[in-house]
C-alpha cells in the first residue's frame, strides 16, 4: 500500500510542473545571478584582523585600515591557527593576521610579513585588500628606509580546494531551496484533504502510518534529486569542485529527511494552506539569511551568527561547506548529519501524532 | 379532464441505444451479502461539531439488499451520517453497527464498504486508470486481481475507452462515474452514496441509475443520499427522512407515501371560464372533502380527505355554475408532500 501511495506521489510530482519551477528552474537562476554578482566585487569589503602582535604599530595600521573607504574591520581574539582555521572551515570568508613581532621587525628593518588567509568567496577582494595593505603598512614604516621591510602575503587557507564563488553559492542556494520542498508537501497534504480524497482514503483499510510514510518518501526521493540535479549543475556550469560522494550522499540524505519531515509536521500543525505557505517563506527565507547560505556567516552580528546554530540550514552548510573545501572536519559533517536527523525524527513523529486532527472531518 | 398528472416528476428518459442492457451489464460485479444480519443500524447515534448538534439521536435500520434513500435538505445531517456509517467521524453519542461489527473498526468490516463521497474525490493529474490502481491497492488489491477488477468497473461504468487519459480531462458526469467505480474495485457489499448526482447531466444520471440498480440486484446493500426527491423515488425501496438533524421517519416507500402523502386536487381555471371571486370559499361550498386551499402556479392545490370525492364534487359545482376548468387533475402521491407534512417545510424550498 505504501508503495502504491509512493508511486501516485511521484507520477503527481512529475506532472505538476509548477515543482521543477520552484525546486529547480529558481534555485539555479539565483546560483547563476549571484555567482556573477559575487564574482563582479564587493562594494564594502569586510576584513577580519587578528592582531597577535599588539604593539602601538600594529594599532595604528588596524586604525587606519578601519578609516579607509570600503572596508571595514572586524577584529579577531583567539589564536593564529584558530583564525586559519575558520577561514578553513568557511565561518570567515578571510582573515588578516598581524603576526607577533611585527613592529619589532619593522623597526628593525627587517622583512614583517602580514598574512591575508582567504575563502572562496573573499578571492575576489583578497588581491585589492593585499594592495591597500601594503600601502598603508608602507606609509607607517620609516619612509627614509625605503624599501619598505613590509611585505603581505596572500595564502589560501589552509587546506582548501581551489576557492571559488562556487563553494558557497552552490550549497546555500541548494540547502535554501530544498527547503521549498515544504511547499509540495503542504499543497499536497491540503489538496488530498480539502478534495475529499484523504477521507476517502481513511475509508479503506489503509493505516495512518503507511499514509503518513507513503506520502513521505516520495518528497524524500524529490529533495535528493534536486539536490544532485543542482550540485549537478554547479559542477558543469559554475566549476564547482567535488568531493567525497559517500559523505555528500549522506548529508544529502539527511537534509532531505530533514526538510521534508518539516514539511509534514509544519502541514499537520497549521490551520490552513495559507498559514503553512506563510510559515514556509519565513523558515526557508529567514533560516537562509540566518544561517549564512546567502553570504559568509562572519558577516553577520554576532548574536544571529549564535542563534543561527538553531537552525537546520546552518549545519547543512556547514556539512557541505566542510566537504567541499576538503577541511577534513568530519566532526562539523557528522554532527550535522546527526542534528538534521534528529530533527527529521521529531519532526515527523509530531507529524504523526497530530495526523488524525489533520485528517478529521469537519463538514456537516 | 385533465391530459396529464402536473406533479407526476420522472427524471430525463434516454433514447434506448443510450441505456445500458442486461448484456452489457452480464459481465459487472458479484457483490457479497451477509443475509440475516441489517447492513446498518444506530441506535440514538448522535454527533455535534463544537456546539453545533449535527445528528440527534438518530436510530436508523438498513436491510441487507435494500436501497435505502437518505432524504432531507442541505446540511439536514446525510453526509455526517454517512460518515459515522463508514467509520471517518466517530459518534459523539449512541452506536452505529455494519453488518453487525462497529462501523469502521477493523480491516474486514472495512473490506465490505465501498464510499462514494459527495465531492469528486480522485486526482486529476492522474488517468482514470492510474486512479483505480491507487484505490484498489488501498483495499490491498495488487497483480492480476487488481488489473482485473480494474478491467470490469471500467466495463461497468462505460469509460474503458477513457481509462488513458487523465480524469482533469473528463466530463462531469465521467468523473461522477469514475467516482462511483473507485468504490466497487473490492466488490463491497455496502455501497455508500453521498450525493452522487451533484452537476451531473441527465445522460450520466440515467446511466448512474441503471448502474445502481444493476448492483442492487446483484445482491448489494445501497445507501443513497440525496435532496432530490424524484432520485429517491425511482431508486429506492425504503426511505428515511433526515431534517435538521434528525431522522423524522424511515419506512419502505409505499407505506410512507400511504401514511403521509396528502390527498391533493389540482385545478386552473379556463381563461373564458367564469372564475369564482373567492376560491377557497367556492370550493368549500361545492365539498365538505376540502381541507385546505392554497394557490400553486397558477391554478390552485386543494388538499381534501379523499380527493376522488373532492372531485367530483368540484365538477358537479362547475356543472351548476359554469365554470370551467383547463386543468383538473388528482396528484400523485409523492415524497414532496410527504416531506412537507413531516417537516412542515418544502425540500425544494431549502
Amino acid at each position: 500500500m505504501i508503495g502504491a501511495i509512493l508511486l501516485k506521489e511521484l507520477r503527481k510530482l512529475v506532472r505538476e510542473k509548477g515543482n521543477f519551477v520552484y525546486l529547480l528552474i529558481m534555485p539555479m537562476v539565483f546560483m547563476v545571478l549571484f555567482h556573477f554578482l559575487f564574482a563582479a566585487g564587493e562594494s564594502n569589503v569586510k576584513v577580519n584582523i587578528l592582531d597577535a602582535d599588539h604593539s602601538p604599530l600594529s594599532r595604528q595600521l588596524i586604525q587606519v585600515m578601519d578609516k579607509t573607504p570600503g572596508f571595514q574591520v572586524t577584529e579577531l581574539s583567539g589564536s593564529v591557527q584558530s583564525a586559519g582555521q575558520q577561514v578553513s572551515n568557511g565561518k570567515l570568508s578571510s582573515v588578516v593576521i598581524i603576526p607577533q613581532g611585527f613592529a619589532a621587525r619593522v623597526v628593525n628593518h627587517q622583512p614583517a610579513q602580514i598574512a591575508i588567509k582567504s575563502g572562496p568567496q573573499a578571492s575576489a577582494s583578497a588581491g585589492v585588500l593585499a594592495g591597500v595593505l601594503q600601502q598603508i603598512a608602507a606609509k607607517l614604516a620609516d619612509p627614509t628606509r625605503p624599501p619598505s621591510p613590509v611585505q603581505v602575503k596572500l595564502e589560501q587557507a589552509s587546506g582548501t580546494v581551489s576557492p571559488s564563488i562556487a563553494t558557497q553559492i552552490v550549497p546555500g542556494y541548494t540547502v535554501m531551496f530544498v527547503f521549498y520542498i515544504m511547499i509540495t508537501i503542504l499543497r499536497s497534504l491540503f489538496k488530498e484533504k480539502e478534495s475529499g480524497i484523504l477521507e476517502r482514503v481513511r475509508t479503506t483499510p489503509l493505516k495512518a502510518f503507511q499514509y503518513m510514510l507513503g506520502m513521505w518518501f516520495p518528497q524524500v526521493i524529490a529533495a535528493m534529486v534536486q539536490i544532485t540535479v543542482l550540485f549537478a549543475f554547479g559542477h558543469w556550469l559554475l566549476q564547482l569542485q567535488l568531493h567525497n560522494y559517500a559523505m555528500l550522499f549522506l548529508l544529502s540524505l539527511a537534509l532531505s529527511l530533514c526538510a521534508t519531515a518539516l514539511g509534514m509536521m509544519l502541514t499537520m500543525l497549521v490551520g490552513s494552506e495559507n498559514q503553512g505557505m506563510a510559515l514556509i517563506q519565513l523558515l526557508s527565507l529567514g533560516g537562509a539569511a540566518l544561517a549564512g547560505l546567502w553570504m559568509p556567516l562572519d558577516m553577520l552580528p554576532p548574536g544571529m551568527q549564535t542563534l543561527a546554530h538553531i537552525l537546520p540550514q546552518y549545519w547543512a552548510m556547514q556539512g557541505y561547506q566542510a566537504i567541499l573545501f576538503q577541511t577534513g572536519n568530519l566532526q562539523i559533517l557528522w554532527q550535522g548529519i546527526g542534528i538534521l536527523t534528529g530533527i527529521a525524527l521529531v519532526a515527523i513523529l509530531i507529524a504523526a501524532t497530530r495526523y488524525n486532527r489533520f485528517a478529521k472531518a469537519e463538514s456537516i | 379532464m385533465p391530459e396529464e398528472c402536473t406533479f407526476t416528476l420522472t427524471v430525463d428518459h434516454l433514447p434506448a441505444k443510450d441505456r445500458l442492457t442486461v448484456s452489457e451489464l452480464s459481465n459487472s460485479l458479484p457483490l457479497r451479502s451477509k443475509p440475516g444480519t441489517a447492513a446498518v443500524v444506530s441506535r440514538d447515534l448522535s454527533k455535534t461539531y463544537g456546539h453545533t448538534l449535527a445528528l440527534d439521536k438518530v436510530s436508523i435500520r438498513v436491510a441487507p439488499g435494500s436501497f435505502y434513500g437518505l432524504l432531507g435538505p442541505n446540511g439536514a445531517g446525510k453526509s455526517t451520517l454517512m460518515k459515522l456509517m463508514v467509520g471517518v467521524l466517530a459518534p459523539t453519542g449512541g452506536s452505529i453497527e455494519v453488518f453487525g461489527h462497529k462501523a469502521g473498526k477493523g480491516d474486514e468490516v472495512r473490506r465490505m464498504v465501498g464510499y462514494v463521497p459527495q465531492d469528486v474525490a480522485l486526482y486529476g493529474s492522474l488517468t482514470g486508470k492510474q486512479n483505480l490502481q491507487f484505490f484498489g491497492s488501498m483495499y490491498g488489491l495488487s497483480g492480476q486481481p487488481l488489473q482485473q477488477s480494474i478491467d470490469e468497473v471500467l466495463e461497468f461504468v462505460g469509460l474503458t475507452e477513457k481509462a488513458g487519459e487523465a480524469v482533469k480531462s473528463y466530463s462531469g458526469g465521467m468523473k461522477r462515474r469514475l467516482n462511483i467505480a473507485a468504490a466497487l474495485l473490492h466488490k463491497p457489499s455496502l455501497l455508500l452514496l453521498d450525493e452522487p448526482t451533484v452537476g451531473v447531466d441527465p445522460h450520466s444520471r440515467q446511466r448512474m441509475f441503471d448502474m445502481l440498480k444493476h448492483l442492487q440486484a446483484q445482491g448489494a446493500t445501497i445507501v443513497y443520499s440525496s435532496h432530490y426527491m424524484e432520485e429517491v423515488e425511482e431508486l429506492c425501496d425504503t426511505v428515511g427522512i433526515i431534517d435538521h438533524g434528525k431522522l423524522v421517519d424511515q419506512d419502505p416507500l409505499p407505506e410512507l407515501l400511504a401514511r403521509y402523502a396528502g390527498q391533493e386536487v389540482y385545478l386552473e381555471i379556463a381563461p373564458d371560464g367564469t372564475v369564482p371571486p373567492d376560491m377557497p370559499s367556492w370550493l368549500a361550498s361545492c365539498s365538505n372533502q376540502v381541507r385546505s386551499v392554497r394557490p400553486l402556479g397558477s391554478g390552485w392545490l386543494a388538499e381534501a380527505g379523499n380527493r376522488a370525492d373532492l372531485m367530483a364534487d368540484v365538477l358537479a359545482g362547475a356543472r351548476r355554475e359554469t365554470v370551467n376548468f383547463r386543468r383538473l387533475e388528482l396528484v400523485k402521491p409523492s415524497l414532496e408532500s410527504v416531506f412537507l407534512k413531516l417537516t412542515g417545510t418544502s425540500l425544494r424550498d431549502e
